[in-house]
């Protein structure tokens, strides 16, 4: 198919291997392609993920062949050895991992055989084919976890009961991954877990090599990471479950009764956190509770994120603030069977409460669809069927709200009018710094 | 006559006009006792925090752009002074105005309290003229100031020769009425008698009472299809607007208990009629009420063209909206004249009223009748709705929402209505005094109302999770259960 | 000596009630007038397991202030202990109740 693509919510799949990559201190990046790729890939990134920037060892300084037309003519393989070596030997790292672009996937390097030369030598050293052609960061992502597994991950160890992976949430594409998985990592901790969450700025190179040892993985997600998890299972044994990004009470609280399910921990010491939880989430909401009613900060709203965000937001609001759902724009590239999905999970929001879902990837072809629809709309409240309005989406989507006359917040990739570092907005520290900001946006003419 | 503008201070309403501020029963039993005077207050055995007179007064008054408001006061009293300026400074900002008051106050202290401060009142009433120029100088009492009789009257009359601008007394002791509505009369009397002057000629004005504007520019639109302009008033006005009052061709309020004692003074005074028919709320308000200016105007034909353009506009998507909102069942608890009017716009819209609670209750106003309201509610009314004359007090409000579980709990005092959704009751704060005006405002009105009960997750949610202060015993009595027997 | 107070910076000492109000389930009980609470709030959400629209209080009128108000607190307290759940309940005086004595 050949759409055109209008200022897209993603990157490429060498977009989305390489932030995977460079989310992880000490795993270095060997970008086998043009100049270009790695610094447009990291921009696009850090700028679009509310300034994240400079890592370890990304940016300027990602390891990248560099690869001109000689190479494309005669072939890369010789540049690219040489480019290892000197990495190696360059850059002080745990693992390196050699990612491909459009042009090396193409001329048909053989980047497998010229990394094995390395592997046999002891050399921590991994391989992906992540051409961008073949599809966008979500693709990137699941190679890169892929190679990870099938290539470092060690095998035959020993099960720990009670160790869990948790993926699904793609660096830098979720803007506020860090915190998300802070969050998600300290409630399962309170359940007595032990969680490997890779991708913060305190992860180490060492747990993807242990990460066999769980017993249980957790993929945030019905979209992102599943063919991962698949392998993860094929390879080392361990199974998988897909849970929504859960934000605010209502989502975790299920969340935490499922693993609490999975791993057999006493209902008890479930719900005693769950307990826990809510008296300190709702010891601030209900003194919110006062400006929420005297200014009546409920609002219709609308969605614009991909496949874990469009879900987890438009429950978050309807369940937890009491706004009413409109329109929910999933971006992500699916197909048929990955939009059956995501659609299922709305059945958990009340019907007459539900959305109306639109698969878009292409921004302005949202706004237009969004305003015909509102033109066509035949409702009790006249010319403003959604009046006042509220749209949660990225900054692309600031265009929205201004033509519905809504308030706006970015949450979605890419957020670029904002800095983020440890915000997240998953559980119930996520929820109540959601409600937070929203409201906070309401009152910011003051 | 209930108005006596020679007095510097202003009658108490529990004197003038029989006001109560605790009460049990009906809509009927109401209106019977008042129509027969035997309508007693009831005390309570347990009260919390209400409100006083002062801010009601200063507060008022403090709305006016150019004047300077004195608080004879402890600071704490003064403690208002913020947030009534911030808010007077974004209301004047909206029409691009200047606001130049100040609300100052002369943080009265332990000495002062023992020796008196009337000596320094003197030197800060003059310091307040040459520091800040007003156009006007409102001195408002305080409760410290009542009880140790500080003679804030002859500081005035020493100084009015003093200073070239109105400076006048505002009475408004904390403990001086049970009813805080008090303060707006005291704000009136100050206004009637210090700032109105003799008329010198007529225009087409019509005087409009009400809190903050917000549909000026619609009430603007609407008046001149007769030919008249609106003067909304205190909030973005001048003194020296305010001195022509006695000019207009007419005097209305948005609110019946706001504006008793204005309009009934204006026209015994200066002969200004006052439009005494229930408020322009609903829709049945707004037509009599227009009605009611098209007689005093003369403008009556142009009024009913107008009347029945505008319904064929609007009655349809009222009548849409309405269907959605059958079966809804409300409680309201808001002041005198707003809790029986808005009443009436929910019955207009389908929804059963089964509970009102009235801050206080006037059993007429200063032209000697009972308030118009009530008797439309008793001829017309579907359902004898229980009543309370609850001065806001939230033990009582609680324990009616549990009882009758409403769908929907309406106020307009801030921080009243978040009591009703951690209740698990639904809530619309109605704080625009507008919200229900005219045709475009009962629309608005059904639809906000549409909003509020379509997702009540938030209310389940938090009244789910968070602790109510009151025992489980206090639930169990009857709301009424701690007033006590009528007081002679 | 009195002086001009413009733009106040602070409230006077029963804005107390805050403080008591900070603590965990302990209630303020005001000996003032109707008046007090709603000026010393802190306006920007203050409801709380309390708020001041919870806080009992005396509502002092000129019955009070002619007569003594101990009785009025008396008959308060009492109730206050039968209708509202706290775990300690402080009384505070306003400027009335201590000019008057009662």
């Amino acid at each position: 198919m050949s759409e055109y693509i209008e200022r897209p919510r993603y990157q490429c799949a060498l977009g989305g291997a390489l932030v995977t990559i460079t989310a992880l201190d000490r795993f270095i990046p060997i970008v086998h392609s043009a100049p270009g790729c790695a610094s447009s890939a990291e921009g696009a990134a850090s700028t679009g993920s509310g300034y994240w920037g400079s890592t370890y060892c990304n940016g300027r300084a990602t390891p990248s062949s560099n690869t001109l037309e000689k190479e494309i003519i005669f072939g890369g393989e010789e540049r690219l050895k040489e480019q290892i070596e000197t990495t190696l030997s360059i850059i002080d790292g745990d693992l390196f991992a050699v990612i491909t672009g459009c042009m090396t996937d193409i001329i048909g390097d053989d980047v497998r055989a010229v990394v094995n030369d390395f592997k046999k030598a002891g050399k921590p050293i991994i391989v992906a084919e992540t051409g961008g052609f073949k599809g966008n960061s979500s693709k990137g992502y699941d190679f890169i976890l892929e190679a990870i597994f099938t290539q470092y991950t060690e095998k035959g160890l020993e099960k720990n009961p009670r160790l869990v992976n948790i993926f699904g949430l793609i660096p830098s594409q979720d803007v506020f991954w860090r915190g998300n998985l802070i969050e998600l990592k300290r409630l399962l901790n309170e359940l007595g877990l032990q969680v490997n969450t890779f991708f913060t700025p305190s992860d180490i190179v060492e747990d993807l090599k242990t990460a066999s040892k769980a017993s249980l993985n957790i993929v945030f997600s019905d979209i992102h990471g599943i063919v991962a998890a698949k392998v993860f299972e094929e390879t080392h044994g361990t199974p998988f479950i897909t849970v929504p990004l859960p934000i605010g009470p209502t989502a975790t609280k299920e969340f935490l009764e499922e693993v609490g399910e999975k791993f057999e921990i006493c209902s008890k010491k479930v719900q005693e956190l769950i307990q826990k939880e809510n008296a300190w989430y709702y010891s601030f909401v209900q003194s919110i509770g006062d400006i929420y009613n005297d200014i009546d900060l409920q609002r219709h709203a609308i969605i614009v994120g991909d496949s874990n965000y469009s879900f987890s937001l438009t429950r978050f609001v309807e369940e937890e603030l009491g706004w009413i759902p409109a329109y929910v724009a999933v971006t992500d590239m699916l197909d048929n069977n990955e939009k059956e999905k995501v659609k299922s999970r709305f059945d958990l929001i009340p019907e007459d409460l539900r959305p109306k879902i639109i698969f878009e990837t292409n921004t302005s072809e949202i706004v237009s669809r969004v305003l015909a629809d509102l033109k066509n709309t035949d409702s009790v409240y006249g010319d403003l069927p959604i009046t006042p309005a509220f749209v949660l989406g990225s900054t692309l989507d600031r265009t929205l709200a201004v033509d519905v006359n809504a308030g706006f917040l970015s949450v979605t990739f890419p957020v670029t009018n904002r800095v983020v570092t440890d915000q997240g907005y998953a559980g119930y520290k996520g929820g109540l710094r959601l409600t937070t900001d929203i409201f906070s946006v309401l009152l910011g003419n003051r | 006559m209930t108005i006596n503008l020679n007095n510097s201070s202003v009658e108490t309403r529990e004197n003038r006009l029989g006001s109560i501020a605790g009460y049990n029963g009906d809509l009927h039993d109401l209106a019977n006792q008042t129509k027969c005077g035997t309508l007693k207050d009831r005390e309570r055995c347990f009260t919390q925090s209400s409100s006083c007179d002062a801010g009601c007064a200063l507060g008022q008054l403090a709305s006016i752009t150019d004047v300077a408001v004195i608080n004879h006061a402890p600071s704490g009293c003064t403690g208002m002074a913020s947030q009534t300026i911030v808010n007077h400074t974004q209301l004047a900002a909206k029409r691009g105005i200047p606001y130049t008051t100040v609300f100052l106050g002369t943080d009265m202290n332990e000495q002062d309290t023992v020796f008196g401060a009337t000596e320094s009142l003197k030197e800060i009433i003059i310091k307040t003229y040459q520091r800040y120029k007003p156009n006007a100088i409102f001195i408002g009492t305080s409760c410290v100031s009542g009880i140790i009789g500080e003679d804030v009257d002859s500081i005035v009359d020493e100084l009015k020769d003093e200073i070239p601008v109105p400076i006048a007394a505002v009475h408004c002791e904390g403990f001086k009425s049970k009813v805080w509505a008090t303060g707006f009369d005291a704000s009136d009397h100050a206004i009637l008698t210090s700032i109105v002057k003799p008329p010198k000629k007529k225009n087409n004005i019509i005087n409009f009472k009400n809190f903050n504007e917000s549909a000026r520019k619609e009430i603007i639109k609407i008046f001149a299809n007769f030919g008249v302009k609106p003067f909304f008033l205190y909030a973005n006005t001048t003194v020296e607007e305010l001195t022509h009052m006695s000019e207009s061709l007419a005097t209305v309020s948005i609110c019946g208990t706001l504006g008793t004692y204005l309009g009934n003074g204006l026209e015994e005074k200066y002969g200004v009629p006052y439009v005494k028919s229930i408020n322009p709320l609903g829709i049945v308000g707004f037509e009599t009420w227009l009605r009611e200016i098209g007689k005093v105007i003369n403008k009556q034909e142009d009024i009913e063209n107008y009347i029945e353009k505008e319904r064929a506009i609007y009655l349809p998507k009222i009548e849409g909206v309405k269907k959605e909102l059958k079966g809804l069942r409300a409680v309201l608890g808001m002041g005198a004249s707003y809790a029986f009017q808005v009443t009436r716009v929910l019955q207009e819209l389908g929804i059963e009223v089964v509970w009102v609670a009235s801050w206080h209750f006037d059993s007429k106003y200063d032209n000697g009748e009972i308030p118009p309201h009530i008797d439309y509610l008793v001829e017309n009314s579907p359902n004898n709705f229980k009543v309370s004359v609850t001065d806001q007090q939230n033990f009582e409000i609680l324990n009616i929402l549990n009882k009758y579980k409403p769908d929907i709990y309406f106020g307009r005092h801030p921080g009243t209505t978040v009591w009703a959704i951690k209740q698990g009751t639904a809530a619309l704060f109605l704080g625009d005094e507008f919200k229900t005006f005219g045709y475009r405002g009962t629309l608005d009105f059904a639809q906000t109302i549409l909003d509020t009960i379509k997702n009540r997750s938030f209310e389940k949610n938090l009244a789910a999770r968070i602790t109510l202060p009151y025992t489980e015993w206090w639930y169990k009595q009857d709301s009424s259960s701690l007033l006590k027997e009528e007081v002679e | 000596m009195a002086k001009i107070l413009d733009q106040p910076r602070y409230k006077c000492a029963l804005t107390a009630m805050q403080t008591v109000h900070g603590i965990t389930r302990a209630l303020p009980i005001l000996h003032s007038g109707p008046g007090c609470a709603d000026k010393l709030d802190g306006g920007a959400g203050s409801s709380g397991h309390f708020s001041p629209r919870v806080f009992p209080c005396t509502n002092i009128t000129e019955k009070e202030v002619i007569f003594g108000g101990e009785d009025r607190l008396i008959e308060i307290i009492e109730n206050s202990l039968k209708i509202i759940d706290a775990d300690i309940y402080v009384v505070l005086t306003g400027c009335s109740s201590e000019i008057v004595g009662g």
